[in-house]
Protein backbone atom coordinates (compact mmCIF):
# COMPACT_ATOMS: atom_id res chain seq x y z
CA UNK A 1 0.00 0.00 0.00
CA UNK A 2 3.02 2.13 1.06
CA UNK A 3 4.10 1.59 -2.64
CA UNK A 4 1.18 2.60 -4.40
CA UNK A 5 0.76 5.64 -2.19
CA UNK A 6 3.93 6.91 -2.91
CA UNK A 7 3.99 6.42 -7.08
CA UNK A 8 0.57 7.88 -6.44
CA UNK A 9 2.32 11.12 -4.99
CA UNK A 10 4.94 11.01 -7.63
CA UNK A 11 2.35 11.38 -10.48
CA UNK A 12 0.13 13.65 -8.79
CA UNK A 13 2.99 16.25 -8.33
CA UNK A 14 3.09 16.67 -12.28
CA UNK A 15 -0.50 17.54 -11.56
CA UNK A 16 -0.65 19.60 -8.18
CA UNK A 17 -0.14 23.31 -8.94
CA UNK A 18 -2.73 22.71 -11.98
CA UNK A 19 -5.29 20.77 -9.70
CA UNK A 20 -4.92 23.06 -6.21
CA UNK A 21 -5.17 26.07 -8.60
CA UNK A 22 -8.48 24.69 -9.46
CA UNK A 23 -9.82 24.16 -6.18
CA UNK A 24 -8.53 27.88 -4.18
CA UNK A 25 -9.91 28.90 -7.86
CA UNK A 26 -13.71 27.60 -7.01
CA UNK A 27 -13.36 27.83 -2.95
CA UNK A 28 -12.77 31.20 -3.59
CA UNK A 29 -16.06 31.89 -5.29
CA UNK A 30 -17.44 29.84 -3.34
CA UNK A 31 -16.09 32.04 -0.09
CA UNK A 32 -17.22 34.95 -1.85
CA UNK A 33 -20.87 33.43 -2.19
CA UNK A 34 -20.38 33.70 -6.13
CA UNK A 35 -20.79 30.02 -6.61
CA UNK A 36 -22.80 27.35 -5.33
CA UNK A 37 -21.29 23.98 -4.02
CA UNK A 38 -22.84 22.29 -7.24
CA UNK A 39 -21.12 24.26 -9.73
CA UNK A 40 -17.76 24.35 -7.79
CA UNK A 41 -17.85 20.77 -8.63
CA UNK A 42 -18.06 21.29 -12.14
CA UNK A 43 -15.45 23.72 -12.26
CA UNK A 44 -13.74 20.87 -10.58
CA UNK A 45 -14.41 18.56 -12.99
CA UNK A 46 -13.77 20.62 -15.83
CA UNK A 47 -10.54 20.87 -14.27
CA UNK A 48 -9.32 17.30 -14.45
CA UNK A 49 -10.24 17.71 -17.84
CA UNK A 50 -8.09 20.11 -18.40
CA UNK A 51 -5.72 18.32 -16.21
CA UNK A 52 -5.72 15.53 -18.70
CA UNK A 53 -4.90 18.12 -21.62
CA UNK A 54 -2.14 19.95 -19.26
CA UNK A 55 -0.34 16.41 -18.75
CA UNK A 56 -0.70 15.52 -22.30
CA UNK A 57 0.45 18.66 -23.94
CA UNK A 58 3.35 18.69 -21.20
CA UNK A 59 6.07 16.82 -23.70
CA UNK A 60 8.22 15.81 -20.56
CA UNK A 61 5.38 14.37 -18.52
CA UNK A 62 3.76 12.13 -21.02
CA UNK A 63 7.73 10.70 -21.28
CA UNK A 64 7.63 10.13 -17.51
CA UNK A 65 4.77 7.53 -18.04
CA UNK A 66 7.34 4.50 -18.34
CA UNK A 67 8.39 5.36 -15.37
CA UNK A 68 5.28 4.68 -13.77
CA UNK A 69 4.53 1.89 -16.45
CA UNK A 70 7.99 0.45 -15.42
CA UNK A 71 6.37 0.85 -11.33
CA UNK A 72 3.82 -1.62 -12.87
CA UNK A 73 0.90 1.20 -12.78
CA UNK A 74 -0.85 1.86 -15.74
CA UNK A 75 -1.40 6.11 -16.19
CA UNK A 76 -5.47 5.52 -16.25
CA UNK A 77 -4.96 3.72 -12.64
CA UNK A 78 -2.77 6.18 -11.57
CA UNK A 79 -5.25 9.40 -12.76
CA UNK A 80 -8.07 7.56 -10.98
CA UNK A 81 -6.18 7.49 -7.48
CA UNK A 82 -4.86 11.29 -8.41
CA UNK A 83 -7.84 12.78 -9.21
CA UNK A 84 -9.66 10.53 -6.22
CA UNK A 85 -7.17 11.48 -3.50
CA UNK A 86 -7.22 15.18 -4.88
CA UNK A 87 -11.08 15.43 -4.57
CA UNK A 88 -10.86 14.14 -0.89
CA UNK A 89 -8.78 17.24 -0.53
CA UNK A 90 -11.22 19.49 -2.60
CA UNK A 91 -14.43 17.84 -0.44
CA UNK A 92 -12.82 18.86 2.69
CA UNK A 93 -11.09 22.44 1.87
CA UNK A 94 -14.69 23.55 0.51
CA UNK A 95 -16.37 22.34 3.89
CA UNK A 96 -14.11 24.44 5.92
CA UNK A 97 -14.55 27.45 3.92
CA UNK A 98 -18.24 26.62 3.93
CA UNK A 99 -17.88 26.91 7.75
CA UNK A 100 -19.16 30.49 8.99
CA UNK B 1 12.81 -23.30 -10.26
CA UNK B 2 12.05 -23.43 -14.15
CA UNK B 3 12.98 -20.20 -15.91
CA UNK B 4 9.93 -18.65 -17.47
CA UNK B 5 9.41 -18.07 -21.16
CA UNK B 6 8.07 -14.96 -22.82
CA UNK B 7 6.66 -15.88 -25.94
CA UNK B 8 5.04 -13.01 -29.00
CA UNK B 9 3.83 -14.67 -31.81
CA UNK B 10 1.43 -13.58 -34.80
CA UNK B 11 1.80 -10.09 -34.47
CA UNK B 12 -0.09 -8.18 -37.20
CA UNK B 13 0.81 -4.08 -37.01
CA UNK B 14 0.13 -2.08 -39.47
CA UNK B 15 0.00 1.93 -40.02
CA UNK B 16 -2.09 3.48 -42.69
CA UNK B 17 -2.66 0.00 -44.24
CA UNK B 18 1.47 -0.93 -44.67
CA UNK B 19 2.29 -3.86 -42.98
CA UNK B 20 5.20 -3.10 -40.16
CA UNK B 21 5.31 -5.89 -39.06
CA UNK B 22 3.31 -9.43 -39.65
CA UNK B 23 4.82 -12.49 -38.84
CA UNK B 24 7.01 -12.38 -36.07
CA UNK B 25 7.66 -15.20 -33.29
CA UNK B 26 9.91 -13.83 -30.79
CA UNK B 27 11.11 -16.11 -27.93
CA UNK B 28 13.17 -15.49 -24.54
CA UNK B 29 13.62 -17.70 -21.82
CA UNK B 30 15.27 -15.83 -18.47
CA UNK B 31 18.83 -16.82 -18.72
CA UNK B 32 19.32 -15.67 -22.06
CA UNK B 33 19.73 -12.00 -24.23
CA UNK B 34 18.25 -11.94 -27.47
CA UNK B 35 19.62 -9.48 -29.95
CA UNK B 36 17.03 -7.79 -32.28
CA UNK B 37 18.55 -6.29 -35.51
CA UNK B 38 16.60 -4.47 -38.68
CA UNK B 39 17.10 -1.10 -40.57
CA UNK B 40 15.41 2.25 -39.24
CA UNK B 41 11.57 1.75 -39.44
CA UNK B 42 11.40 -2.17 -39.59
CA UNK B 43 9.53 -1.89 -36.59
CA UNK B 44 12.03 -3.06 -33.46
CA UNK B 45 10.67 -0.97 -31.15
CA UNK B 46 7.31 -1.02 -32.23
CA UNK B 47 7.89 -4.69 -31.24
CA UNK B 48 9.23 -3.98 -28.02
CA UNK B 49 5.98 -1.54 -26.80
CA UNK B 50 3.83 -4.34 -28.28
CA UNK B 51 5.62 -6.78 -25.63
CA UNK B 52 5.64 -4.09 -22.97
CA UNK B 53 1.92 -3.21 -23.63
CA UNK B 54 2.28 0.41 -24.98
CA UNK B 55 1.35 0.12 -28.34
CA UNK B 56 -1.54 -1.86 -29.86
CA UNK B 57 -1.40 -4.27 -32.93
CA UNK B 58 -4.29 -5.49 -35.07
CA UNK B 59 -3.33 -8.89 -33.81
CA UNK B 60 -0.76 -9.96 -31.36
CA UNK B 61 -0.78 -13.18 -28.77
CA UNK B 62 2.11 -12.18 -26.09
CA UNK B 63 2.73 -15.01 -23.13
CA UNK B 64 4.72 -15.85 -20.45
CA UNK B 65 5.11 -19.80 -19.64
CA UNK B 66 2.03 -19.93 -21.26
CA UNK B 67 0.19 -17.63 -19.62
CA UNK B 68 -1.49 -14.79 -21.79
CA UNK B 69 -0.36 -11.39 -21.54
CA UNK B 70 -2.15 -8.34 -22.13
CA UNK B 71 0.38 -5.05 -21.09
CA UNK B 72 3.62 -6.48 -20.03
CA UNK B 73 3.93 -4.11 -17.10
CA UNK B 74 1.38 -4.96 -15.16
CA UNK B 75 2.26 -6.49 -11.88
CA UNK B 76 5.78 -5.78 -13.05
CA UNK B 77 6.32 -8.47 -15.57
CA UNK B 78 8.48 -6.62 -18.15
CA UNK B 79 10.30 -3.73 -17.59
CA UNK B 80 11.26 -1.34 -20.65
CA UNK B 81 14.13 1.29 -21.58
CA UNK B 82 12.38 4.07 -24.35
CA UNK B 83 14.90 5.74 -26.30
CA UNK B 84 13.86 8.77 -24.69
CA UNK B 85 14.44 10.07 -21.31
CA UNK B 86 11.71 8.88 -18.86
CA UNK B 87 12.55 9.75 -15.37
CA UNK B 88 10.34 12.36 -13.43
CA UNK B 89 11.69 15.40 -12.37
CA UNK B 90 11.98 16.69 -8.88
CA UNK B 91 12.43 13.42 -7.24
CA UNK B 92 15.43 12.03 -5.29
CA UNK B 93 16.87 9.62 -7.17
CA UNK B 94 17.00 7.46 -4.69
CA UNK B 95 13.65 7.39 -3.64
CA UNK B 96 12.70 6.93 -7.56
CA UNK B 97 15.19 3.80 -7.28
CA UNK B 98 13.68 2.10 -4.16
CA UNK B 99 10.13 1.69 -5.86
CA UNK B 100 11.41 -0.36 -9.05
CA UNK B 101 14.79 -1.98 -7.79
CA UNK B 102 14.65 -5.88 -7.58
CA UNK B 103 16.69 -6.73 -4.34
CA UNK B 104 19.01 -8.89 -5.81
CA UNK B 105 20.57 -6.00 -7.58
CA UNK B 106 20.21 -3.54 -4.35
CA UNK B 107 24.13 -3.74 -3.57
CA UNK B 108 24.77 -3.64 -7.55
CA UNK B 109 23.03 -1.01 -7.67
CA UNK B 110 24.58 1.29 -4.86
CA UNK B 111 27.99 0.10 -6.17
CA UNK B 112 27.72 1.66 -9.50
CA UNK B 113 29.62 5.33 -9.29
CA UNK B 114 26.36 6.89 -11.29
CA UNK B 115 23.87 5.82 -8.23
CA UNK B 116 27.12 5.92 -5.38
CA UNK B 117 27.59 9.92 -6.52
CA UNK B 118 23.55 10.98 -6.85
CA UNK B 119 21.54 9.03 -4.96
CA UNK B 120 20.60 11.70 -2.94
CA UNK B 121 20.47 14.42 -5.61
CA UNK B 122 17.49 14.59 -8.45
CA UNK B 123 17.61 14.00 -12.61
CA UNK B 124 18.60 17.95 -13.28
CA UNK B 125 21.75 17.54 -11.45
CA UNK B 126 22.89 14.81 -13.99
CA UNK B 127 24.42 15.63 -17.26
CA UNK B 128 22.55 13.54 -20.48
CA UNK B 129 25.19 10.99 -20.29
CA UNK B 130 25.11 10.12 -16.74
CA UNK B 131 21.22 10.24 -16.55
CA UNK B 132 21.02 8.00 -19.64
CA UNK B 133 23.61 5.61 -17.89
CA UNK B 134 21.17 6.18 -14.56
CA UNK B 135 18.11 5.29 -16.75
CA UNK B 136 19.83 2.29 -18.48
CA UNK B 137 20.51 0.67 -14.85
CA UNK B 138 17.62 1.61 -13.27
CA UNK B 139 15.51 -1.06 -15.90
CA UNK B 140 17.90 -3.56 -15.76
CA UNK B 141 17.72 -3.87 -12.12
CA UNK B 142 14.12 -3.46 -11.78
CA UNK B 143 11.85 -6.23 -10.68
CA UNK B 144 10.73 -7.33 -14.14
CA UNK B 145 11.27 -10.76 -15.18
CA UNK B 146 11.58 -9.85 -18.53
CA UNK B 147 14.11 -6.52 -19.27
CA UNK B 148 13.26 -4.81 -22.98
CA UNK B 149 16.06 -2.31 -23.81
CA UNK B 150 15.47 0.18 -26.33
CA UNK B 151 19.03 1.57 -27.68
CA UNK B 152 20.75 1.25 -24.21
CA UNK B 153 24.20 1.57 -26.23
CA UNK B 154 23.07 5.20 -28.08
CA UNK B 155 24.60 8.14 -25.95
CA UNK B 156 27.11 6.23 -23.94
CA UNK B 157 30.75 6.36 -24.33
CA UNK B 158 32.84 2.99 -25.88
CA UNK B 159 34.08 2.56 -22.36
CA UNK B 160 30.62 2.90 -20.90
CA UNK B 161 29.08 0.39 -23.31
CA UNK B 162 32.03 -2.41 -22.27
CA UNK B 163 30.84 -2.12 -18.54
CA UNK B 164 27.47 -1.95 -19.48
CA UNK B 165 27.64 -5.47 -21.32
CA UNK B 166 29.37 -6.76 -18.48
CA UNK B 167 25.89 -6.21 -16.26
CA UNK B 168 24.30 -7.32 -18.81
CA UNK B 169 25.15 -10.23 -19.04
CA UNK B 170 25.38 -10.75 -15.32
CA UNK B 171 21.55 -9.67 -15.13
CA UNK B 172 20.84 -11.99 -17.87
CA UNK B 173 21.87 -14.69 -15.58
CA UNK B 174 18.60 -14.42 -13.63
CA UNK B 175 16.20 -12.45 -15.83
CA UNK B 176 15.12 -12.58 -19.73
CA UNK B 177 16.43 -9.86 -21.97
CA UNK B 178 15.62 -8.40 -25.40
CA UNK B 179 17.16 -5.32 -26.82
CA UNK B 180 18.08 -3.54 -29.45
CA UNK B 181 20.28 -0.91 -30.90
CA UNK B 182 22.06 0.10 -34.35
CA UNK B 183 25.37 -0.51 -32.68
CA UNK B 184 24.99 -3.66 -34.01
CA UNK B 185 28.35 -5.01 -32.76
CA UNK B 186 27.46 -4.64 -29.30
CA UNK B 187 24.18 -5.93 -30.01
CA UNK B 188 26.59 -9.48 -31.27
CA UNK B 189 29.00 -9.29 -28.31
CA UNK B 190 26.47 -9.03 -25.60
CA UNK B 191 23.40 -11.49 -26.91
CA UNK B 192 22.69 -15.21 -27.22
CA UNK B 193 20.57 -15.24 -30.28
CA UNK B 194 20.08 -13.05 -32.84
CA UNK B 195 16.90 -12.20 -34.84
CA UNK B 196 16.98 -9.99 -37.66
CA UNK B 197 13.18 -8.08 -38.28
CA UNK B 198 13.38 -7.24 -42.20
CA UNK B 199 9.81 -6.47 -44.59
CA UNK B 200 7.94 -7.38 -41.64
CA UNK B 201 9.34 -10.68 -40.56
CA UNK B 202 11.57 -11.99 -37.96
CA UNK B 203 14.30 -14.71 -39.31
CA UNK B 204 16.49 -16.07 -37.02
CA UNK B 205 20.65 -15.43 -37.31
CA UNK B 206 22.36 -18.68 -37.00
CA UNK B 207 25.95 -17.13 -38.24
CA UNK B 208 27.10 -13.91 -39.08
CA UNK B 209 26.88 -14.31 -42.85
CA UNK B 210 23.01 -14.55 -43.06
CA UNK B 211 23.26 -10.58 -41.95
CA UNK B 212 24.63 -10.07 -45.45
CA UNK B 213 22.64 -12.59 -47.18
CA UNK B 214 19.40 -10.58 -46.03
CA UNK B 215 21.08 -7.08 -47.01
CA UNK B 216 21.05 -6.02 -43.24
CA UNK B 217 25.48 -5.98 -43.57
CA UNK B 218 27.20 -5.35 -46.75
CA UNK B 219 30.03 -7.02 -45.64
CA UNK B 220 31.25 -9.14 -42.52
CA UNK B 221 34.23 -7.38 -40.82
Amino acid sequence: MNYTIRITWYFYKSLIIWCLLVSFFAIYYVFEGELNIALAFIVKIFGYASALGVRYLNYNSSKTNFYFRNAGYSINRLYVYTFGFDFLIFIILISLSTIR
Amino acid sequence: MEPLILKTDSVLLEFDGRKILQDVYLECKQGEVVGILGRNGCGKSSLLRIIFGTLTPSYKHVSISGEYIKKGYKNMRVAYLPQHNYLPKGIKIKNLAMNIIDDRFSNDLAAHPIYRDYHEKTIAELSGGELRQLEILLVIYSKADFILLDEPFTHISPIQAEALKIIIKKCAQIKGIILTDHQYYNILDVSDRIILITNGYTRPIKHKDDLVTYGYLSHIN
